[in-house]
């Protein structure tokens, strides 16, 4: 009887305890039928926020999130009558997107607008069941100024369901001085084989090499590769990580690490202090990245202002392209209580001419929007133009024919094969030199399909 | 309310925790791990692929040579080294003896991140880093210490963790030295012993207790290894180099999304330390009969 007794002193409290859980949410839904509950809370909300409608916004890039709350002020500027607030929430990138699925797992707590790496983007795009608002009506009216390889990164079914912050134009950043010792012109340098000569120059004349291979990191290799039209995955998702321009690519990474011309990258990839740290002492003389790691030079590398010349990056042969992967999306989430609001704001914010010249100015990037790259607004004095100087998007206008799109969000298992790239195949094939590239290659393409 | 339904109520709030924190997901791990997560809210009956996956997984291997490693080394280091530095600070003879104990203890205090930054930098590839440039010193190339082989990335986790480890370590020893007798040492004295006597006579069963309490969390501090070795490299270990169990559980689940698949090694790994438990509490006689009387 005592046992008993128990019992229920336990589960009246266990109900207790549920009930103050679950009370919050009785609040706008308790009276009459849900959607008058909800808004009244939306009109509690906005009267709480003095008459603006609060969106929340996730990224893990800092700047991101500035360049949203500047927009916001923008918006508000032009939209007296409908005001908005703009909260953001910055997370390291593996948090915000672990975050960001459990919350879209639950149904609760997902951010309005949020921003998604283009390398995760096809994880939240498999299922029936779409977690992202379709961009089409916003995109589609702009479509004839925006360059469409990048766009269609985030299509799926005829949908847009996410616009990206830039082209992520493939360049390299050759460092003048160090090729001006040796003699090297960097219009003499157009193909692959010509940099290879270039670097034996390099070496004889300086002693230095004239590139560095990643072996932590892949998107160099990503766009060596993707210029003879080597990917992870084709079109539909099938894997052909272990294709022969990829095993070709590697093989010629290996011929240029034997003889000296090239050397893996200090600290493993560009995006080390130990790297920044060997660049700026003039460590070698070139490096292949996309455009945006022009902020790198600037921010961590001010030594080398005005040393550094951007070109497009030397090609296989005449079919080659320059394969283009952005780099982050953002989208509106189908939780959002403001879809519309969150998709016109979204759409002045990135892909209004203002915009797309505020995504240069502020962030640094090279837009989609392409009718604006001949414009002054791109030449206009900043920190990226002070360094580089003001021709910038010369260089972008004249590659602009041969972007072609990365399959980049075609297989949810992008993720684990770039894994499998940054973290076994560079490191095994160029930096251990214990497998050769068709093993390392092969078993990669093992790992994934057992994935699948 | 009586005496005997109290205590009920008092635990009720720890078991409830626990049930829907610890007991509730880990039911649930074990039911994912028969599944594939699919998109965001589908999940597909796959029956032990998961399973069968890890045995073909090249990674697994690694994984658990650098976490028995890691474990092996963090046990010898942080057991011996401590002891010594709390022996020698618990002498009346050292000098600046409350300077050395704080001094000792400082690295505890940093976080995680910090000190792996600190230590990922010193171990450098560049020329320039104080450790290469010690070994030009000694006429040796300069080398990329933590892209090495997979036994320098075990030294480079034990070196880092250790710093961060020790001072904590000392402070045990030295609360369990200062726990013992004065008069033993004297008896001892007065029948002969010298100091590797005493020290193996008189000290060590005193602290026999404090060094398999420090033995313990020091191995399971080791087999769920994770922070140091994610800061180290990166979050990217090339070539399994650095590479945890845990460290490649977290990065499968949440870097990839392969909930199922991470679910299946982390029942496996649970198991693996429920054995490793087993033989624990078996050697020490915890809760056997003898203790009780």
């Amino acid at each position: 009887m005592k046992r008993l007794r128990a019992i229920l002193a336990l589960s009246v409290l266990t109900t207790a305890m549920l009930a103050g859980c679950s009370s919050s949410g009785s609040d706008d839904t308790g009276s009459g039928n849900s959607s008058g509950g909800k808004q009244t809370s939306e009109a509690k909300q906005q009267s709480a926020n003095g008459g603006k409608t609060p969106l929340t916004f996730w990224t893990y890039v800092e700047q991101h999130s500035e360049f949203f709350q500047d927009a916001a002020k923008t918006w508000n500027e032009k939209h007296p009558d409908e005001q908005i607030e703009i909260k953001t929430e910055t997370y390291p990138i593996e948090e915000m997107h672990s975050k960001l699925l459990i919350t879209l797992q639950s149904g609760d707590g997902a951010p309005d607008i949020v921003d998604v790496n283009v390398a995760r983007f096809s994880d939240f795009m498999q299922g029936k069941e779409k977690v992202f608002v379709p961009l089409n009506e916003v995109i589609e009216p702009e479509k004839g100024s925006f360059l469409e390889p990048v766009l269609d990164i985030y299509k799926y079914d005829g949908n847009y369901y996410g616009i990206e912050y830039h082209v992520g134009s493939p360049m390299m950043f050759y460092n003048t001085e160090i090729l001006d010792q040796a003699g090297v012109k960097v219009e003499d340098i157009v193909t692959w084989d010509d940099l290879h000569e270039a670097g034996k120059k390099v070496l004889q004349a300086t002693g230095k090499p004239i590139i560095t291979f990643e072996v932590k990191d892949s998107w160099s290799y990503y766009i060596m590769a993707g210029e003879r039209g080597g990917d992870y995955f084709d079109e539909k998702g099938n894997t052909i990580i272990d294709s022969e321009e990829n095993a070709k690519t590697l093989a010629f990474m290996l011929e240029m690490l034997k003889d000296g011309t090239a050397v893996t990258t200090p600290g493993g990839g560009f995006h080390t202090e130990e790297y920044y740290g060997f660049m700026s002492k003039n460590g070698a003389a070139s490096m292949l990245e996309c455009m945006w790691y022009m902020g790198r030079f600037t921010d961590y590398m001010p030594e080398l202002s005005g040393k550094i010349r951007m070109a497009p990056p030397p090609v296989w042969d005449a079919n080659s392209v320059y394969p283009v992967f952005g780099g982050t999306a953002t989208s509106v989430t189908t939780l959002s209580k403001h879809q519309d609001l969150a998709v016109r704001f979204l759409a002045e914010a990135k892909i209004s001419a203002e915009g797309a010249g505020k995504i240069w100015n502020v962030l640094g990037f090279d837009p989609l929007r392409w009718d604006i790259w001949g414009t002054d607004v791109m030449k206009q004095d900043n920190k990226f133009t002070q360094y580089f100087g003001k021709d910038i998007f010369d260089i972008v206008i004249g590659m602009k024919d041969k972007f072609h799109t990365s399959n980049i969000t075609a297989s949810p298992k992008f993720s684990l094969a770039n894994s499998l790239v940054a973290g076994d195949i560079l490191f095994k094939v160029l930096s251990e030199k214990s497998e050769t590239p068709e093993e390392a290659l092969k078993s990669a393409a093992d790992q994934i399909e057992k994935a699948k | 309310m009586t005496k005997r339904t109290a205590p009920y109520l008092f635990c009720a709030p720890f078991i409830l925790t626990f049930a829907i924190f610890m007991v509730y997901p880990m039911i649930d791990m074990i039911y994912r791990s028969f599944y594939k997560l699919e998109g965001i809210r589908s999940y597909r009956f796959v029956g032990f692929d998961n399973y069968h996956r890890i045995a073909t997984d090249p990674h697994i291997g690694n994984a658990i040579w650098t976490t028995l490693g890691f474990t092996a080394g963090i046990v010898a280091v942080n057991l011996v080294l401590p002891l010594l530095l709390a022996l020698a600070l618990n002498n009346k003879l050292t000098p600046f003896r409350n300077l050395f104990r704080s001094a000792f203890y400082i690295p505890a205090l940093t976080s995680v991140v910090v000190a792996g930054i600190f230590f990922r930098l010193f171990l450098a590839g560049n020329a320039d880093t104080p450790l290469n440039a010690a070994m030009r010193l000694f006429g040796k190339e300069p080398r990329e210490w933590l892209f090495d082989t997979k036994m320098t990335g075990i030294v480079a986790l034990v070196l880092t963790s250790t710093w961060r480890w020790l001072g904590l370590n000392i402070l045990y020893f030295l609360s369990a030295l200062q726990t013992i007798s004065r008069e033993l040492y004297d008896a001892a004295h007065v029948d002969g012993a010298n100091t590797l006597q005493r020290f193996r006579h008189v000290t060590l069963p005193g602290i026999r207790p404090i060094i398999l309490f420090v033995t313990t969390i020091l191995t399971y501090g080791g087999l769920r290894m994770f922070g140091e070795s994610y800061v180290l490299w990166n979050g990217n270990t090339p070539g399994d180099i650095g590479l945890t169990i845990v460290l490649y559980i977290y990065r499968t689940a949440f870097g990839q999304f392969d909930m199922g698949y991470a679910s299946a090694m982390s029942v496996l790994f649970f198991l693996l330390l429920m054995v490793l438990n087993f033989f624990y509490i078996q050697s020490m006689g915890i809760g056997s009969r003898r203790e009780e009387r």
